[in-house]
């Protein structure tokens, strides 16, 4: 067994390195606070984006899912000043459906008679319908196929005869 | 050198543990920090477990959910592929009989009811309210039934109500505003409001009484926009020179705060109709001499007469009502003015328009007839009448077409009065030579039918929202939906049919002979069914 020499300058070494000690363990301390910090943070922001992302991926599926719209009428002006068609659109789904577009095909002839935006979109309540109207010049006897497209990619074609 | 052992106790602490257990550390010091490090981190590193948990949970939700809607989708798709049901029978029904005509109550006044257009009948609460002057004051009675009438209860007795024609009145839903003028007897109007209950009572503000340019004289109008002001159009005279004045009111701040719009000069005394469409106010008046005169549209600040039909008109005997952004228009029609006598014809006016529809003639017989336009369900009714005999005529397309006139009563004795503004098929008029006089009424609402027989041969109740009745000869469109309030709905149309079960169920509509129909009926899950019917001859 060594035994340390009991002097007065190791007593003073001895107090040095203490400091040093505890100096060390303060910055150990800070760095691993700032290393898991920095790591926690970035964890939480990786998570996060990727809750986000999942849950507007999600979100967005589901909206389309529960937007469900479906035409019940199809009336026609085939002569007077409001030349064109009405069409009576219902949202049976459970979530508010925007009608942003409408093409209307010539069926007999196999043109498109027009393609319609709807600015600002027309917004049906779930359970609730609208009056989507349509300028063109219908033909009596022709029969138009009509697409109604949502904004969330939705849509539903019809085909009437004017 | 002193041994270990001979050491002071307070020297020991300096003794190296490691070299006592052959390399193994450590002191106390060291360890001690060592372990708040490893705490800090390992809170940490849990927190961050949690976080990536938390993440997964919230992802596992939205999956959950996710899945839900899509399995309530494919039970939707599932239920609307097993759906089926049909209209197992369909019937176009005539009114079999109008009621009989019933006296509401008596008046001294041959014109308790006058003028056609002003607003003396009224439907609200299931109940009938019909409006008069009994020779002193302004009062009404109500029915539940067009048969049996409640006591006369006072509206006002202010100066005026002598005369039936001083006070028109407006419905809007259940609330009920008048005006009431003061024929030559001073420069100011009175107007008020109440709200019909169902006991047949209504609960007035204090009337108002306002300040105009010149005197009443005697014809009057009110009307409530779609912004909730209120709008009169008065009949005045200074001296010699005629008015026509329009005041508005303004929603929210209405009293005697009346604002005045327009006074423009008329060649003699005009009775006159304001009417809301939802474009604007639109004022339509004519020259009330003895004989047919020009008639009249313009709007509140327009100029004066720059739309007129193409016959000249009785205004005393004819009627305007309002429909979205169109007015249509009944009345004792002559080609020339002066008559006394004429035909009684339609025509419609669309705000904005530089002209009126052309006319079509409701009944080619001449006779001085007293002529008031109402409208039930999607359908414009005309009531007229002179002499003993009251008649009605109908049409669902706006007035295209007219079905042949139909016979209310034969029985009346110098019919005045004929009013039926707005009042679902109800029309009343007075009936007399001399006082007192009768204030009559009859009704003809639900008359003419399409009734419905809908089988359900789905193994669940359907739920039935939408029913669409389209006359492919004009392109003419009544739709009842579940919510009456929506665009260019007619009626209410809801029904609920159980699995395997038929339901029969009655339209209020007024149909055409010999027209083809396309009838739609939808579910609430977006079936449809469809069929065309040709209406009897």
């Amino acid at each position: 067994m060594r035994i340390i020499p009991f002097q007065s300058g190791r007593v003073r070494a001895s107090k040095n390195s203490a400091v040093s000690e505890i100096v060390g363990s303060l910055i150990m301390i800070v760095v691993v606070v700032a290393l898991m910090t920095t790591l926690l943070t970035v964890s939480n922001t990786a998570f996060g984006s990727i809750a986000t992302n999942f849950s507007n991926l999600i979100g967005t599926q589901q909206n389309a899912l529960s937007e469900r719209i479906v035409v019940e009428q199809v009336t026609f002006n085939e002569t007077g000043s409001k030349l064109g068609a009405n069409i009576y659109v219902r949202d049976i789904g459970t979530y508010p459906a925007s009608i942003s577009s409408v093409y209307v095909t010539n069926v007999s002839a196999g043109t498109l008679a027009v393609s319609y935006n709807l600015n600002p979109p027309k917004q049906i309540s779930p359970g609730q319908f609208q009056i989507v109207a349509v300028a063109f010049t219908p033909n009596s006897g022709t029969t138009y196929s009509f697409t109604i497209v949502t904004q969330l990619g939705n849509e539903v074609v019809v085909n009437e005869v004017a | 050198m002193k041994s270990h052992e001979e050491l002071p106790s307070s020297r020991k602490a300096t003794v190296i543990p490691s070299l006592q257990r052959g390399g193994r550390r450590r002191k106390f010091p060291k360890k001690s920090r060592s372990s708040v490090s490893t705490v800090i981190a390992t809170i940490l590193f849990i927190a961050i477990i949690l976080s990536a948990f938390s993440v997964m949970w919230l992802v596992f939700g939205y999956y959950n959910n996710y899945n839900m809607q899509l399995i309530q989708y494919d039970e939707q798709t599932m239920q609307q592929k097993e759906t089926s049901f049909s209209i197992s029978g369909l019937s176009f029904k005539t009114p079999s009989s109008y009621s009989a005509p019933s006296t509401v109550g008596t008046s001294t006044s041959q014109l308790a009811t006058s003028y056609s257009h002003q607003g003396k009948v009224f439907y609200a609460q299931g109940l009938w309210w019909v409006f008069y002057s009994d020779g002193s004051n302004i009062v009404y009675r109500t029915s539940s039934n067009g048969q049996t009438w409640s006591a006369a209860k006072m509206v006002t007795n202010s100066p005026g109500s002598a005369y039936g024609y001083a006070f028109s009145a407006y419905q809007l839903g259940n609330t009920i505003y008048y005006v009431l003028g003061s024929p030559d007897s001073a420069k100011q109007f009175h107007w008020g409001y109440g709200t019909f209950s169902s006991s047949g009572v209504i609960s007035w503000i204090p009337e108002i009484t306002v300040g105009t340019s010149y005197f009443v004289n005697y014809y009057d109008s009110i009307t409530v926009d779609s912004s909730g002001n209120v709008w009169t159009a008065l009949d005045e005279i200074q001296g010699s020179n005629h008015y026509i004045q329009i005041l508005e009111c303004p929603y929210g701040t209405c009293g005697t705060n009346w604002i005045k719009v327009n006074l423009f000069n008329v060649g003699s005394d005009s009775d006159l109709v304001l009417l809301a469409t939802t474009s604007g106010i639109l004022l339509v008046y004519g020259q009330t001499s003895s004989s047919t005169q020009q008639v009249c549209i313009t709007t509140p600040t327009g100029a004066n007469c720059p739309v007129s039909p193409p016959s000249y008109y009785y205004f005393l005997y004819s009627s305007a009502i309002s429909n979205g952004s169109t007015i249509y228009f009944a009345g004792l029609a002559s080609s020339s003015t002066g008559q006394t006598t004429g035909a009684v014809k339609f025509w419609s006016y669309t705000y904005g328009a530089g002209s009126t529809s052309s006319e079509k003639t409701v009944d080619p017989n001449t006779a001085t007839w007293v002529v008031s336009i109402s409208q039930v369900s999607n359908s414009f009714v005309v009531f007229y009448g002179s002499g003993a005999n009251l008649y009605y005529v109908y049409s669902t397309d706006s007035g295209l077409l007219w079905t042949q006139r139909a016979t209310i009563s034969t029985s009346e004795t110098a019919i005045s009065g004929v009013t039926a503004l707005n009042s679902e098929g109800g029309v009343a008029w007075v009936s007399g030579s001399g006082s007192p006089y009768n204030v009559r009424f009859a009704s003809a609402s639900v008359s003419w039918q399409l009734s419905l027989a809908i089988q359900n041969s789905s193994p669940f109740a359907v739920h039935l929202v939408s029913l669409y009745l389209y006359d492919t000869n004009t392109d003419a469109l009544a739709h009842f939906d579940v919510n009456p309030q929506g665009p260019g709905v007619v009626g209410q149309f809801e029904l609920w049919v159980p699995a395997g079960e038929a339901i029969n169920s009655t339209i209020p509509i007024v149909w055409i002979h010999s027209q083809n129909y396309l009838i739609t009926i939808a579910t609430d899950e977006g079936v449809l069914f469809s069929n065309n019917y040709v209406s009897p001859p």
